[in-house]
């Protein structure tokens, strides 16, 4: 059967001009870029012009760039390496961040630092008077995503950037500075990942998201922000991410956000047009579905609805049967039994939560695929609603 | 073990089968006892309608609909299987 991937916020494939720029690395180009001979410095030259073409792409100085292992690894490093600098203080994050943002804060918590949750509108979105108003003297950190994994609502970071620089000018205090922190691992492959213009002093990107290899991925920091390596060993990444580079993985990362820079603005608008002829089907031919997340401040490639009375997870298996992969908010077998603490944050139901799934467009998706689940949707909506005990 | 799907298999055939599924309205004096369980924000709920024979005292028959994922409808699927095949279940075994 033909399969049809529209589960692109989880993971995407690699292109193949990616998996070429990564090839030299494996036998060729194998050296470790910590050694003095000729193969350690073919590996660090290797490793340099990745890293400067990275800066280059966000606007960034090469050595404001430190390559982690990915996403989850960047949001841990820019966090708790925040928190270990001040030792104390206060941080404030939104309620729908990422696990890799919202469970380092807890442990943080447990560790005596206040975190304050911001929530959102009903359509996801950040309320910049609440942030205003929860900046205190002994803020250190700020941690607010670009673009949301589940329902794709974009933040207005660089308003959030605003309040944040003028709040330090009012309240000059060397003790507690605070730095802003985005999780733009979403937001890379769509959104403006110019750090200059973004004004924020910590972003997260990750490769698997951009068509690029798994296990690798960045943190950007800015000059001046002082942050604590997570780990210990050989000074690598300026001692802030020891560990033989990832070579084969960082040259992979490098191309995998060159094409994906690219190829954006045009990739952008194409998956616009899809996104939205599917969720306008969908609340046109599925009675008792709505759009989850915010109509037009939203990434290109993502929809999500809740189905009333029909359970995520069942849905998706049912979908997946018939050649579609996509996901859902609702959890059974994933780690987590709870429904989504995304679509709870938007005012909805524990209900509404477990009845939502998402679908993630990507560079492989036709409108052909889209007309295929809009034809089978409907019917494994009505069976599982007559199978379901609710209504 | 190289799993094609998340669960077991008896799972996927009783989750893609379900037996014994009630798909319309019971009929006025059609089942003996009813009974729902579950709660949707949990993200699960099953009811259930039984007839129970007189005489014998046993669940002659058990229908049912589930909202959950796909283990919960596989099992009560099984469940109305376990408890209405073989004679049925006595009714003094079932409380």
């Amino acid at each position: 059967m033909k399969r049809i991937y529209l589960d692109h916020a989880a993971t995407t494939c690699l292109d193949s001009r990616v998996k070429a720029a990564m090839e030299p690395f494996w036998r060729k180009n194998f050296g470790n870029a910590s050694s003095i001979h000729k193969e350690g410095c073919d590996a660090r030259n290797a490793l340099s012009l990745s890293r400067k073409a990275v800066a280059s792409l966000i606007s960034a100085s090469p050595d404001e760039i430190i390559f982690t292992n990915g996403g989850t690894e960047s949001d841990n490093l820019a966090i708790f390496g925040v928190a270990n600098q001040y030792k104390k203080g206060r941080i404030i994050a939104s309620k729908i961040e990422h696990h890799a943002v919202l469970n380092p804060c807890e442990e943080l918590e447990k560790q005596g630092f206040d975190v304050t949750y911001l929530n959102v509108d009903r359509s996801g979105i950040v309320d910049l008077r609440e942030l205003k108003n929860s900046l205190r003297k002994d803020t250190i950190l700020i941690s607010i995503m670009y673009a949301n994994n589940e329902i794709g609502a974009i933040q207005p970071i660089r308003e959030i950037a605003k309040i944040i620089r003028e709040f330090r000018k009012q309240n000059p205090n060397p003790a507690f500075f605070p730095f802003f922190h985005t999780d733009a691992v979403q937001a890379a492959g769509y959104l403006d990942l110019n750090v200059q213009r973004l004004g924020v002093d910590l972003m997260s990107v990750n490769a698997s998201k951009i068509y690029g290899p798994k296990g690798i991925g960045f943190l950007y920091v800015r000059r001046g922000v002082k942050i604590s390596p997570l780990i210990f060993g050989g000074g690598q990444e300026r001692g802030l991410r020891p560990g033989t580079e990832n070579v084969a993985g960082i040259a992979g990362l490098s191309k995998a956000l060159e094409i994906s820079r690219e190829e954006q603005p045009k990739e952008s608008k194409r998956l616009v047009v899809l996104r939205d002829y599917l969720a306008g089907n969908i609340l046109e031919k599925i009675p008792g579905s709505v759009l989850n997340g915010h109509p037009t401040l939203r990434l290109p490639n993502n929809v999500n609805v809740t189905i009333s009375s029909v359970e995520g997870e069942s849905l998706v298996l049912y979908l997946d049967a018939q050649g579609i992969a996509c996901s859902t908010g609702s959890a059974c077998t994933s780690s987590s039994l709870e429904p989504s603490h995304v679509i709870t944050a938007l005012g909805k139901s524990e209900e509404d939560a477990h009845c939502s799934v998402r679908f993630t467009l990507g560079r492989e998706t036709q409108r052909k695929d889209i007309d295929y689940l809009l034809e089978i949707l409907p019917e494994i909506v009505e069976k599982l609603r007559k199978v379901s005990a609710i209504t | 073990m190289n799993k094609e799907w998340i669960y077991s298999e008896t799972v996927k055939k009783n989750f893609f089968n379900p037996r014994n599924i009630l798909l319309r309205e019971p009929k006025p004096g059609e089942f003996d006892a009813e009974g729902m369980v579950g709660n949707p924000a949990c993200g699960d709920v099953m009811k259930m309608w039984f007839k129970i024979d007189p005489k014998t005292q046993r669940i002659k028959k058990l229908k049912w609909r589930t909202f959950g994922c796909a283990s919960a409808i596989a099992s009560t699927s099984m469940f109305s299987q376990m408890v209405a095949g073989k004679g049925g279940m006595k009714l003094e075994d079932a409380e």
